[in-house]
This record gives structure tokens, sequence and C-alpha cells, in this order.
């Protein structure tokens, strides 16, 4: 292809709204396009998504591709790589963004691929480069120790870009945008989701929670984990936990935090027997404040802390929740 | 069932974080020669579901391919004390300089030539880059279907059933073989080497290639085949200033470390 102009972001939706990191690309997308000056564009495909485009227009897209039908109602590589291709053979962009979210993920390497396009993932920082007006994306390296910045040769050029590092603007219902309905050929798809496990969702979702609560391998039980919840619950909070917690059966796999895991940015990430290390550090150093009880001075946790409590938290942590207790409850 | 496990050799993440550093000038990371090598992280993990496929399907072998300037022979053997069959080097300096897509491209031309495949695994992400490409890359230039971030893999008569991380909990997809399928820790732990495995692999002799062995085409492979460029490296600032908060004794930190926060206006 020639001649690629316009930054196109793939949106994702979810029950029926766009999600969150729609909003988050679209706001990434136009940072970027206050310096290239081209338009941006978002590809929407699912279900029912041509209700939605208008959303994507007050989000920012000046023009929505929308790829509707029921063959696309749930996110399979197969089918939405392959309307992700139509429509970026049909936009022609020079920057196509993607979500780095578990189906982005797994969509981004495959259309790029596809495209024959170069890709960074796991982007945390977007910018461009003023002297060859080329994408420089900013990623983690060694477990989130370093950054490397990217360029990327092709055109298009393709990124994932980690979720919660950009913030969705303000729906603004008066911008104007063009809708365009894309005929993405699917044919019988060879490969279909034939079952599903949701596990139950225990007060809020980590990710709209104020407060998140993590244990770490240093809890040392499954038990330990009990009064977790329960401070979780008096302030309103989630419950999270490291990768060695969960591969300890200490908690459940579905609330892992870090680069592997789910990405919160919550206003107190308090941290129990967690060391810190750069792999969890990935999915919780957006947070405003964290809080950290450890018993080892030197814990890499203390150094991202803005608060913290050396010592055993079986003696730190009964105490911190009754006091915490009493303060609520005289207000 | 012919199963390929691609396999990265990286120096040991479980190392202390102080044991690398960032050459700026080079744009690369430098590992303390006190790094042991060590399997990629979630390789371990895509060779034990391997094993798994393979205790399930009667007759199967499972391959181990790895793509580095050299490789440490103890660390790749591994793979084979825990339960893989036969293991497959490609050791080439010009290749192993590729960006994940060279990668991808090289892995691809050495995967056809060991021989017909129906499932290949690679980890979710390697332990040193963190990228998750490779895997989808290979799949999408052999043309096969791609399960990314499995934490269960069964075979079903002539298909599997790959259960993948969803955005909430797991989705199970039915797929034809040949597959690539990408693993994840919620697999399992990996199992640790069996006797019988450790003298298998002290009997194994890896099959070593060269690019000129592989028969890919040249501007696909190594750094003229890299379709991404490292510009520069840096290490990210934490402006952050930890307050330690502390009592007659930790209870007394504990309560103090409340009424902080409070005062903060934080809970
Ligand atoms: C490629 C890759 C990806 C990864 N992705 C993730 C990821 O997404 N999320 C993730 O979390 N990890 C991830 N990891 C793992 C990560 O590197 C660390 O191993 C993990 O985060 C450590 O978890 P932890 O802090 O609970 O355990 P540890 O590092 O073992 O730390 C336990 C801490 O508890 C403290 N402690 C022990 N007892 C007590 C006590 N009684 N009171 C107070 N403190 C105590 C100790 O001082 C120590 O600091 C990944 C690793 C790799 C290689
Ligand atoms: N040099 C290599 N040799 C063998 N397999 C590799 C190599 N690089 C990457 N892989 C495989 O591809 C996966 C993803 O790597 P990456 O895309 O770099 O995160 C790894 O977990 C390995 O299974």
């Amino acid at each position: 292809m020639a001649n690629e102009n316009g930054i196109l972001i793939v949106g994702e939706t979810a029950g029926g709204h766009l999600a969150g990191i729609t909003g988050e690309l679209l706001t990434a997308a136009r940072h970027l396009a206050e310096t290239t000056k081209e338009p941006v564009s978002a590809a929407l495909i699912g279900e029912g998504v041509r209700g939605l485009a208008n959303q994507a227009i007050a989000l920012g897209a000046d023009k929505v591709y929308v790829a509707d039908g029921p063959v696309f109602k749930e996110y399979l590589n197969e089918t939405h790589v392959a309307a992700a291709v139509a429509i970026a053979k049909e936009a022609n962009p020079s920057i196509v963004l993607v979500g780095h979210t578990p189906n982005g993920r797994d969509l981004g390497p495959s259309l790029a691929f596809r495209l024959s396009a170069g890709i960074s993932t796991d982007n945390v920082e977007l910018a461009i480069d003023p002297a060859t007006k080329g994408l420089r994306a900013a990623r983690p390296l060694t477990g989130g120790l370093f950054r490397q910045v990217i360029a990327i040769k092709t055109k298009p050029q393709v990124a994932t870009v980690r979720v919660k590092v950009f913030e969705p603007g303000q729906p603004d219902s008066s911008r104007q945008g063009q809708v365009v309905t894309v005929n993405a050929n699917v044919t019988a798809p060879k490969t279909r989701i034939v079952g599903r496990e949701i596990p139950e969702q225990k007060g809020v979702r980590l990710e709209d929670a104020k407060i998140v609560v993590s244990g770490g391998r240093g809890m040392g039980s499954a038990e330990a984990f009990k009064p977790l919840e329960g401070l979780a619950a008096l302030l309103h909070g989630a419950v999270g936990a490291t990768r060695a917690a969960c591969d300890s059966g200490y908690y459940t796999h579905d609330v892992m935090i870090g680069l592997t895991g789910r990405v919160v940015s919550p206003d107190v990430y308090l941290a129990v027997g967690i060391s810190g290390a750069s792999q969890h550090m990935a999915g919780c150093s957006g947070s405003k404040y964290i809080v950290a009880i450890n018993k080892d001075p030197n814990a890499n946790i203390f150094k991202e802390s803005a608060f913290g409590v050396v010592g055993d938290y079986k003696e730190v942590l009964p105490a911190f929740i009754d006091e915490a207790k009493k303060l609520i409850a005289s207000t | 069932m012919n199963i390929v496990v691609c396999v990265k050799q990286v120096p040991d993440p479980a190392a202390p974080a102080g044991s690398f550093s960032l050459d700026r000038a080079a744009k690369k990371v430098v590992v303390a020669p006190s790094v042991p090598f060590a399997v990629s992280d979630y390789d371990e993990y895509a060779v034990e579901a391997a094993l798994r496929l393979k205790e399930a399907v009667a007759g199967s072998k499972v391959k181990v391919v790895s793509l580095g300037a050299s490789h440490v022979l103890e660390v790749i053997k591994k793979t084979v004390a825990m339960g893989a069959d036969e293991i497959y080097l490609i050791q080439d300096a010009g290749l192993a300089q590729g960006d994940a897509i060279a990668t991808a491209h090289t892995l691809a031309a050495a995967i056809k030539k060991a021989g017909p495949f129906d499932v290949l695994m690679f980890g979710r992400q390697s332990a040193d880059l963190d990228q998750g490409i490779v895997g989808s890359g290979v799949a999408a230039i052999l043309g096969i279907p791609v399960v990314t971030n499995a934490v269960k893999i069964e075979a079903k008569g002539d298909k599997l059933h790959v259960s993948r991380l969803a955005v909430v909990g797991t989705e199970t997809i039915e797929t034809p073989t040949p597959v690539a399928v990408t693993v994840s820790s919620e697999l399992g732990q990996p199992r640790y080497a069996t006797m019988r495995g450790i003298m298998n692999s002290r009997r194994v002799t890896p099959v070593v290639w060269k690019a000129g062995d592989l028969g890919a085409d040249g501007s696909k492979v190594g750094a003229a085949g890299s379709l991404t460029e490292t510009v520069d490296a840096y290490v990210p600032q934490s402006s952050t200033k930890v307050e330690l908060v502390e009592g007659e004794n930790l209870a007394d930190a504990g309560h103090k470390l409340a009424q902080r926060l409070r005062q903060a206006r934080i809970i």
C-alpha cells in the first residue's frame, strides 16, 4: 500500500458499550494527531456495534469503520483479525493502535503479520519523531526495569497500548464524524468458542476500585488472605494478588496484577508481603499512593511506595485494620 | 501427535534486579556475569503443556526448537529432562539479531525443516523482551490458527479444546490441527526433571543448524528482516520517597499507619 494516512484505533466493546480502552486509545490517537495533523479513525468489530459509532466520534474519532454482524459477536482471533485486516486495507492508516488487553494482545500481533507491518507491544509512551514523522513507542524491557523506544520501519506501524496509561476524554456529542460499513468477508471460521468459565465477581471490579488491597507470597497461606478480603470490603475496594501468591495457591489467578495480569490504578494500592518485582509493579505503578507492609526494609516495594511499615504483617495488619475500622466508623 | 515447542534461552529473570543494568549508548541491557541462563519462564509452561498433551495422546513426540547466538546445553536439555524427545538448535549470531518478526520467520523455517507438526507451543511472552509476538507470527507465516494465553489444552478427537484467558475468566476454543498455542502460567506448575529424563537428556544430541541450513529467505530473517528498531533506551525514574511509619511496637505502627493515611485523606 502507499499514501498511508491517518491513525486507526481498534476499539473494543463490552456488554453493549464501548470498553474503557476505546476511549483511552482515542485519547492516545488524538495526542499523536496533534503533531501529525492526520485524521483519527476507529474500527468497531462486533454484533450491534454500529449503534456505538457515535460514541466513538464523541470520544475523538473522525471516522468509524464498522464490521457488524453475528459472526463477530464474540471475540475470536480468526474472525476479528480478518475484519481488522479488511478495515485497515480500506482505511490505509500510517499508524494502528490496539489495546494491550486480553483480546488486543491476541489481535495486535496477528494483525501486524497479516499487514506485513512491524509491531511494538505493551507501549506506555507514544510520540511522533519530529525528524522522521514516524511513531516512537516506549515499552518496558527486562520486566519493566528499563524502557526501550521502538521505531517501526513499515507503514502501517502497529502498536499495542497498555491499559490505563491514557485517560479517555469527556465525550463531546457535538463532534461530527463519518460512519463507514466495511464488508469483512469472513468465510466459515475453523475455530469456535465452545465454553466459558466466568469467576464470580466479589464486590467491586479491580479496575474500578479506588482501593486495592493486594497480598503476595509473604502472606504465607490462603487463610491469610481472609483479613485482606475483610479490609477490602470495609474500604469498598477489591483484592489483588501477585503471581507468586496465585501460583502458591493462596488466591485465584483471575485477580493477579502485573505485566501478565491485570492493570490497576487506584487511589490506594496496599501491598502486603509483596517484594515489588518489576513485573508486578507494571500492573500497579499508576496508583496514586502505594502503601507497603513488608518485613524486609530493602524490599523494592518501598522504593515505589508513599507510605510503609517495615515489619511482620501478622503484627502490623490486624492493628491497622482495627484502627481503620474505628476511623471509618467515626465519620 | 507431533508437538513442537519453541524455547528461548534468557538470563534468569528471577535474578536480583541489581544484576541488570542499561548501556544507554548501545541501547542494550547488560547482565552481570553471575546471572545464570534459564529457559524463558513461560516456555517452561509451554513444555509442560506439550508433555501433558503427549501423555494424553499415545504415540506423540515433543521436539524443542531454540534460536540463539549460542546455547548453554544443560539449560536447553532441561526440557528433555522434563520429558521432551528431541532438540533442534538454530545457532547463528546473525539470525539471533532479528526482531520478533524476523525471529518468527526463522522459527517457521526451522519448524518446517524439523518435520511434520500438529501443535506448535510457545510461551505467551519471552521473559527478557515480553513481546508476545513470535507465536502469533509463526502461526500467520504458516497459515494456521493461533490461540494465545492458553491455560488448558485437551485433545478431543482430531481437534483440540484450548482454554485461554479471556476478558473475564477463560473461554474454550475448539480448533483443528495444525495450530499454534501460546501458554500462560495459569496452566499450572511445570514438572521437575525425572531420573529417566535426566538419563535421556545425556543421550540426546541436539541437531544444530546455521542460517544456510534453513533455506529461509535472507530478506525476511536477522537484521535484514527486522521491521522494528530500538532507537533509544532508558531507566524509568520514580520520584517517590517513602515515609516509613514507626511505633512503639509493630501493632502500634499499624495503628499509626491507619491514622497517617486518614490524616493524609487517603482512607
Ligand atoms: C516474564 C514474567 C512475567 C511475570 N509477570 C508477573 C505479573 O504479571 N504479576 C506478578 O505479580 N508477578 C509476575 N512475575 C513474577 C515476578 O517476577 C515476581 O516473582 C513476583 O511478583 C513476586 O511475588 P511476591 O512479591 O508475592 O513474592 P516474593 O518476591 O517472594 O516477595 C515476598 C515478600 O514478602 C515479604 N514477606 C515475607 N514474609 C512476610 C511477613 N510475615 N510480613 C511481611 N512481609 C513478609 C518478603 O520480605 C518479600 O519481600 C513475572 C515474572 C516473569 C519472569
Ligand atoms: N529465540 C527464540 N528461540 C525459540 N523460541 C523463541 C525465541 N524467541 C521467542 N520465542 C518463542 O516465542 C515466545 C514469545 O516471544 P516474544 O514474542 O519475544 O515475547 C517465547 O515465549 C518463545 O516460545
